[in-house]
């Protein structure tokens, strides 16, 4: 059974269709990169997962998303359970104006907890998994937005996990960072993996290169090819992803 | 679970809260416009004399309505007879010449001696005057009036005679004048005069303060407007009564300095900080680009800012202006204080004293008793008042708003 | 060229000027009303005392009072409504025409004039609610008067908070209300703050609502309910100014009174300006 389970999903936004009908399938623990140009419907068909195209008035959404098997487009789901079990790391780092331990906190809160040992427990294994305890474990009070951007990012990594989700989507996480921090966001992927099913959207297909498993190719709302990524960059079946990813277009 | 329930249920209650809120506050402006407009549209529908009066006349004489036009003009005696009463004389009689008919009629002494100490025997003297003259309008509280004499109907304050009546003299027994054209016009001439000393100094002042004021400078500017507008406008009045009123008498030598121009300059400068806010946002938000096209075809700063800046952010300024407006019209303690409150029709002198309309109900509110004619033509003007300044403020709104939109 | 040179540095000038006296009327007032009203407030007495001998001596306590009770009592009311009124109209307000004609409706609310508002309160608390005369009914006059103010700052304030913010909340799943509560509403707080204390001058300085809803011409004493009468330091001002038996007499208490309303407005405008510039750093928003 695959982990996440896209099933003839298909996406308009008003009149405008923003992806044709889509079908792909992905592994449990695996890294699974979404690459395309821009406008490409990548970062569309990434947020149908946990359903964040939902707070966006005029979408409407046919077809099944499965998530362990279960379709979370199913009446009886409510969003905002879907959204603890799959965490999202968002282009710009976006933490709350609060202190680097209320941010990793927030999520545990919501959920109604006040054991102030337990969240201290969670926040701790959060920043560990996110490799930024050592950097801020004195600092725990200081206020997020005092760090560095790719602090902060990996920060927003740590918020995600915090809940213990199982999917973590990423869309475009290092667009906005300099050249050191991705690497560090890059090495975290890797390390997440083992625990947690990874899909990312990126625009560096570098990136796609380094960091994922499978990688699938997006054009003007189409899934045009999904498959091993090595397959996708040295020996692609279809001729626009040859195109796109020597670079002939996008 | 139990505390999941909780939280759920406290976040329902809170959002049903806010909820009601929202609604509640948007129909706020209904329920001002509704209370308004009862108490002041209850004037249409009173007939023009004091509320506790009645009319009587000669049973015999076939009018059985007068409107309020027939009724000043029978007051101010400029119908003499009755056209429809074989033109018998009109002879009137009401509280304010009773005394002097009374002894036109031959009566000798104080009324009170006479007729009893309250006046209990006046309706059988007027009685009998009746009979000698039949023309005889007797316009007095119900019980002074003969059983024999026909009660008559005075017609409405018309809207009409409100709005274009040109004496404002609500008090006036027994049938008070409600025409609010001197306090309309009031308002009309302090506006007009206070734009023209604030449309001196905003559009200028903002321009400087958007494009040409060092950074130091901008910091201190700006907190100094914000704070022209925080100061009170009782604060202004004060001001404009030691110091502007006395200047004013001195300078154009007048009997007193409560004039319109000492209004005008104090709205002038209670008007300023809105009107160079919110050009002041309608000039930064002319697109660089459109600047430095201008520059970099060796036009001056100052020329840009004229054949560029100016036309562009127009829009913007008018806004500004018409909101400035709104302040002015609807400004009542520093006019109250300087403008010598004396609703008369001035045309365009500006050293005369007038009473504008928001300076009308805070005057004379506390006099007016509550429900009567006075108290519902107040509230009136209020009506008026209010959809002045709605109209003025709507149209600079809807300017702001093109303008955000076309960006 | 030349002449091109000349019109801008005459045009410059010229608004450098009008800048110059629009600084120099604020100043003015300002300073003319210390010099003069300084001897009234630097004395004990005028802060403690009643009014005497028909308000041409004693102090101006119980007018303090009021208005302090007068701006409790409205700030507390308005914000109550006007603070989830804000929200909802960022967060919860149908799109469309009825949220067009919301806007157009609170948007016009704010340029209402201060005495339609008094005639409001008069006909709706005073009269149509019985409470007659007193702190109670000018308080809330003051606070649908200052209403529209809140709202609109509030709204401004939640709707100003970054997208990615809330994006970042609900992914984590929390709920709407959740994100609100958490995350917008402590970030936008001090913008509110601002909002609110700016209102607390408007209120303490208007006179035009309260005078046919509270304003006690004389009440040497202070109200002992909130269905009293009270006096308040505008409509002292207004009264000492225009009628006073004894004009001269009564003239230091004026400028007194005026500059104890010109401190309170100042005050308050610079700690809203310290609390705009703290946060503005913290949050760099």
């Amino acid at each position: 059974m695959f982990k996440l389970e896209a099933k003839n999903v298909e996406v308009f936004y008003g009149e405008n269709r923003a992806l044709h009908p889509i079908q792909m399938g992905i592994e449990r623990n695996t890294v699974t990169a979404l690459i395309g140009p821009s406008g490409c419907g990548k970062s569309t068909f990434l947020r149908l997962f946990n359903r964040m195209n939902d707070l966006i008035d005029n979408c409407r959404i046919s077809g099944e998303v499965l998530l362990d098997g279960q379709n979370i487009y199913d009446n009886s789901i409510d969003p905002v359970d879907l959204r603890k079990k799959v965490g999202m790391v968002f282009q710009k780092p976006n933490p709350f104006p609060k202190s680097i331990f209320e941010n990793v906190a927030f999520g545990l809160r919501i959920n109604g907890i006040r054991d102030k040992k337990y969240i201290a427990e969670k926040v701790e294994k959060a920043l560990h998994l996110s490799a930024l305890w050592d950097e801020v474990k004195d600092t725990l009070n200081k206020s997020a937005i005092e760090l560095s951007g790719g602090q902060q990012q990996r920060l927003c990594i740590a918020r995600a996990l915090a809940v213990e989700p199982s999917v973590l989507l990423m869309d475009e996480p290092t667009s906005a960072l300099d050249p050191i921090s991705t690497a560090k966001i890059e090495q975290l992927i890797d390390q997440l993996k083992s625990e947690f099913t990874i899909v990312i959207v990126t625009h560096n297909m570098q990136q796609a290169g380094r960091v994922s498993n499978r990688t699938a190719f997006f054009h003007m709302g189409e899934l045009v090819e999904y498959d091993n990524t090595k397959n996708i960059f040295t020996n692609p079946a279809k001729e626009r992803t040859q195109r796109y990813v020597t670079g002939r277009f996008g | 679970m139990a505390r999941q329930a909780e939280q759920r249920f406290g976040s329902l209650f809170w959002q049903a809260f806010i909820k009601a809120c929202g609604y509640a506050s948007s129909v706020l402006v209904l329920i001002i416009v509704l209370f308004l407009f009862s108490e002041g549209m209850g004037l249409f529908s009173s007939p023009a004399i004091d509320r506790e009066l009645v009319a009587a006349v000669h049973p015999d004489n076939p009018i059985t309505e007068i409107d309020e036009e027939t009724l000043h003009a029978l007051l101010g005696e400029e119908i003499t007879t009755w056209a429809d009463f074989r033109s018998a004389k009109v002879e009137l009689v009401n509280v304010n010449n009773l005394e002097k008919k009374l002894k036109a009629y031959g009566l000798q002494g104080r009324p009170e001696d006479v007729l009893g100490q309250n006046f209990e025997r006046l309706p059988l003297l007027l009685d009998s005057m009746l009979t000698v003259h039949p023309g005889m309008l007797i316009i007095l509280q119900p019980h002074f009036v003969p059983q024999r004499a026909k009660q008559v109907n005075v017609g409405h304050i018309s809207l009409g005679r409100f709005l274009a009546g040109r004496t404002w003299d609500p008090t006036r027994s027994p049938s008070p004048l409600f025409g609010a054209l001197p306090l309309l016009w009031g308002t009309i001439l302090v506006t007009l005069g206070a734009l023209f000393f604030a449309l001196l100094l905003g559009p200028p002042v903002a321009m400087y303060m958007a494009e040409l004021a060092p950074k130091p400078i901008y910091r201190w500017l700006k907190p100094t407007v914000e704070l022209l507008a925080g100061i009170p406008s009782v604060v202004f009045g004060f001001i404009g009564l030691v110091v502007l009123v006395p200047n004013i008498q001195v300078v154009f030598g007048l009997d007193s300095g409560s004039t319109v121009l000492a209004g005008c300059m104090l709205l002038a400068v209670i008007a300023l900080p809105t009107i160079i806010s919110v050009s002041e946002d309608a000039i930064r938000a002319v697109p660089r680009t459109l600047k430095e096209a201008s520059l970099g075809m060796g036009a001056t700063h100052w020329q840009t800012m004229i054949r560029v800046i100016v036309p562009y952010s127009a829009p913007g300024i008018l806004a500004a202006i018409l909101l400035g407006v709104g302040r002015i019209v609807g400004e009542t303690m520093a006019v109250l204080m300087v403008t010598g409150n004396t609703p008369q029709m001035v045309g365009f002198d500006f050293l005369a004293s007038v009473r504008t309309m928001s300076a009308a109900i805070a005057a004379e509110m506390g006099e007016a008793p509550q429900g009567g004619l006075h108290y519902k033509s107040l509230f009136a003007v209020g009506c008026l008042l209010f959809l002045l300044t709605f109209i003025i403020n709507l149209v600079g709104e809807l300017l702001v708003a093109k303008k955000i939109k076309q960006r | 060229m030349k002449s091109h040179h000349l019109n801008q540095r005459i045009a410059f000038g010229v608004m450098k000027g009008l800048t110059l006296v629009v600084v120099a009327i604020l100043a003015f007032v300002i300073l003319y009303v210390v010099y003069h009203g300084i001897g009234s407030v630097l004395s004990w007495t005028f802060w403690t005392d009643v009014p005497r001998e028909s308000m041409t001596s004693g102090g101006v306590f119980p007018a303090i009072v009021g208005t302090l009770l007068l701006t409790l009592i409205s700030i507390t009311a308005a914000c109550l409504v006007a603070i989830p009124a804000g929200i909802f109209m960022a967060e919860y307000a149908p799109r469309g025409w009825l949220k067009t004609g919301i806007d157009i409706m609170t948007n016009n609310l704010a340029g209402i004039p201060s005495i339609v508002f008094g005639l409001f309160g008069m006909a709706v608390f005073v009269v149509g609610l019985g409470f007659g005369d007193s702190l109670l009914a000018g308080g809330l006059t003051l606070a649908i008067m200052v209403l529209p103010v809140i709202i609109r700052t509030t709204e401004q304030a939640v709707r100003d908070i970054p997208r990615d913010l809330r994006a970042a909340s609900i992914a984590i799943g929390a709920t709407r209300f959740q994100t609100i509560s958490r995350v917008v509403l402590p970030v936008a707080l001090p913008r509110i703050i601002t909002g609110i204390i700016l209102s607390i001058g408007r209120v303490a300085g208007e006179t035009a609502p309260i005078l046919f809803t509270v304003a006690a011409l004389y009440l040497p004493q202070l109200p002992h309910s909130l269905l009293d009468q009270a006096m308040a330091l505008p409509y002292h001002l207004y009264i000492l100014s225009v009628s006073s038996p004894e004009p001269d007499k009564s003239l230091p208490l004026a400028f007194g009174t005026a500059l104890i309303l010109l401190i309170l407005v100042l005050g308050l405008n610079l700690v809203a300006n310290f609390i705009r510039n703290y946060y503005k750093k913290k949050f760099k928003l």
